[in-house]
């Protein structure tokens, strides 16, 4: 008969947490939770997920453990695993203080019943916390993989904020093998960029306005009725893929934000009759952007940079001013309307999750992607879960936190079938 | 290095990066092993190459639903073994009851 640990570790949490204590004791049991001991080394299963190596979790812990370190005093690890990982880093002698941080009390409570933690529970220099009740990703960490996946919803956006920082190197270095390309390609946009205007020149022009920003989700279709029932009193800043279906809802935009590099997925997104609509539009774009859609564009054109070192070339030359990019154009069309002065911001069709099953608004040019994994989700605005892409999980945390960095901005969600976005208030009856 | 070694570095690689969480990096070796395996399968022997189909079967289901541990477990303590052991670098490894 397999032992039960549960009693053993609860034993050596309650006394120094007893929250933690309480939360893992009050924790549903997880129907689909196996220990397996058909492998050389028995491992926890829970939803089809392993929790650490079937074959040695020693040698996965050393692997771990090399995310952090050697000479670290204060360290930290998102997950518990079989617990192998924090007994290791325990063993360094150096370490001050080490934060264990659990995402899912439910899983630990399953981890509770199938190891026998005590051996490292009890060490002084240990801190046990909820991922409910933080905010922000600590350095230096480890993560284990699995309990990221099996987070609770009220640690989702740790979750999201962790696996961020884990794939930014990644980010980064595709970033950087593009950039050669990405140099060619400003130097094409030269002779444009030298007519066209510079985005600073628009700041403040909408001060006291309420601006919508409108992305390409789902959800921008259910606001087409608001939108044209508004369209005088509001201004509207597009993403470039949100334009096509805005237009050919009789939607009329003032701006249009461009930022993607991508020849063949960008192109689409101007190439319609409808564009002579835009006459009066201002076009933002980036100097990556490929040089005929600038040229399809009919109304004027606004070059911005970010604070990227690709620009750096060009920036004394010829000075642009610069917007937030995070890899979704959602951020500088938001950081656009911010810098135009807007008082309130609106979030329409910005669902950075597939509601409904889709990925992008019906008419949208966009290339659809595949409509997510079981254990990639994310919370809409009615508190469900909603399937979405690892990218766009990251891009709703990065606006998350351009958020929360702008209290003098009111910012609103058109409603709730996408992401639930931090910072955001639920539009009302009266606005604009 | 030989195209077995740099097959194992490759799947090492992939497996540490689903350890770690960078399922992005891992993805990235992991088209680096299906090509090395494309090169070195046909000179195998049938029997090897049926028992490397069938870890690279398992490997997939896992990282389908998104099993990450497992998939790294099939890469380093079955299909590394096996390509060494095909090729007469075996190691002594762990063992395994599955797949």
């Amino acid at each position: 008969m397999v032992e039960d640990y549960l009693a053993k570790n609860l034993a050596a949490v309650e006394q120094k947490w007893p929250e933690r204590a309480r939360e893992i004791t009050l924790a549903p049991e997880l129907p689909d939770s196996i220990l397996d001991a058909t492998t050389p080394e028995p491992t926890l299963i829970i939803d089809s997920l392993h929790l650490a190596s079937g074959y040695d979790q020693q040698a996965e812990a050393v692997v771990q453990a090399g995310q952090i370190r050697k000479n670290a005093d204060y360290a930290w690890v998102y997950g518990l695993g079989a617990g192998r990982l924090p007994e290791l880093l325990l063993q360094r002698s150096r370490l001050k203080q080490l934060t264990v941080v659990l995402f899912n009390p439910s899983v630990a409570r399953a981890i509770f019943h199938s190891f026998d933690l005590t051996p490292w529970l009890a060490d002084a220099r240990l801190e046990l916390r909820s991922a409910a009740q933080e905010n922000a990703v600590f350095f230096p960490f480890a993560a284990v993989p699995p309990c990221l996946l099996l987070a609770d919803d009220a640690s989702a956006r740790l979750r999201d904020l962790v696996l961020l920082e884990i794939s930014t190197p990644y980010i980064h270095r595709k970033h950087g093998e593009k950039k050669q390309l990405l140099r060619q390609r400003i130097r094409e946009n030269l002779p444009l960029i030298r007519e066209d205007g510079d985005v600073a020149s628009l700041y403040g022009t909408l001060a006291g306005k309420t601006v919508v920003v409108t992305g390409a989700g789902p959800s921008l279709a259910d606001h087409y009725d608001w939108l044209r029932c508004n369209n005088k009193e509001i201004k509207i800043v597009a993403t470039d893929a949100s334009l096509i279906p805005l237009l050919e809802a009789g939607v009329e935009v003032d701006y249009v934000v461009c930022i993607d590099s991508h020849e063949t997925r960008i192109l689409p997104f101007f190439e319609t009759e409808r564009l002579a609509a835009c006459a009066r539009a201002n076009l933002i774009y980036f100097p990556v952007v490929h040089p005929d859609v600038l040229k399809l564009w009919p109304g004027k054109r606004f070059t911005a940079y970010s604070r990227d070192q690709l620009y750096d070339e060009i920036r004394w030359e010829l000075p642009r001013g610069n917007l937030f990019s995070s890899g979704s154009v959602i951020h500088p069309a938001v950081d656009f309307a911010v810098k135009a002065g807007a008082d309130n911001i609106i979030f329409a069709g910005a669902d950075f999750g597939f509601p409904g099953g889709r990925s992008h608004v019906a008419g949208s040019r966009a290339m659809a992607l595949s409509t997510g994994k079981k254990h990639h989700w994310l919370l809409d605005g009615n508190g469900n879960r909603i399937r979405t892409a690892p990218s766009l999980r990251g891009f709703l945390r990065d606006l998350e936190s351009y958020i929360a960095l702008h209290p003098n901005v009111r910012f609103y969600n058109a409603g709730r079938r996408g992401a639930a976005i931090q910072g955001t208030d639920l539009i009302h009856q009266d606005m604009p | 290095m030989n195209t077995i070694g740099k097959l194992t570095y490759a799947a090492t690689e992939a497996a540490h990066g689903y350890r770690t969480g960078a399922e992005a990096q891992a993805s990235e070796s992991m088209i680096q092993v299906i090509d090395l395996l494309a090169e070195t399968l046909p000179s195998m022997p049938e029997k090897t190459i049926i028992q490397l189909n069938q870890v690279l079967s398992e490997i997939f289901s896992a990282q389908q639903r998104s099993d990450f541990i497992w998939a790294a477990d099939m890469l380093e303590y079955e299909l590394c073994p096996r390509l060494q052991k095909a090729t007469g670098l075996g190691q002594k490894h762990p063992g395994s009851k599955r797949p």
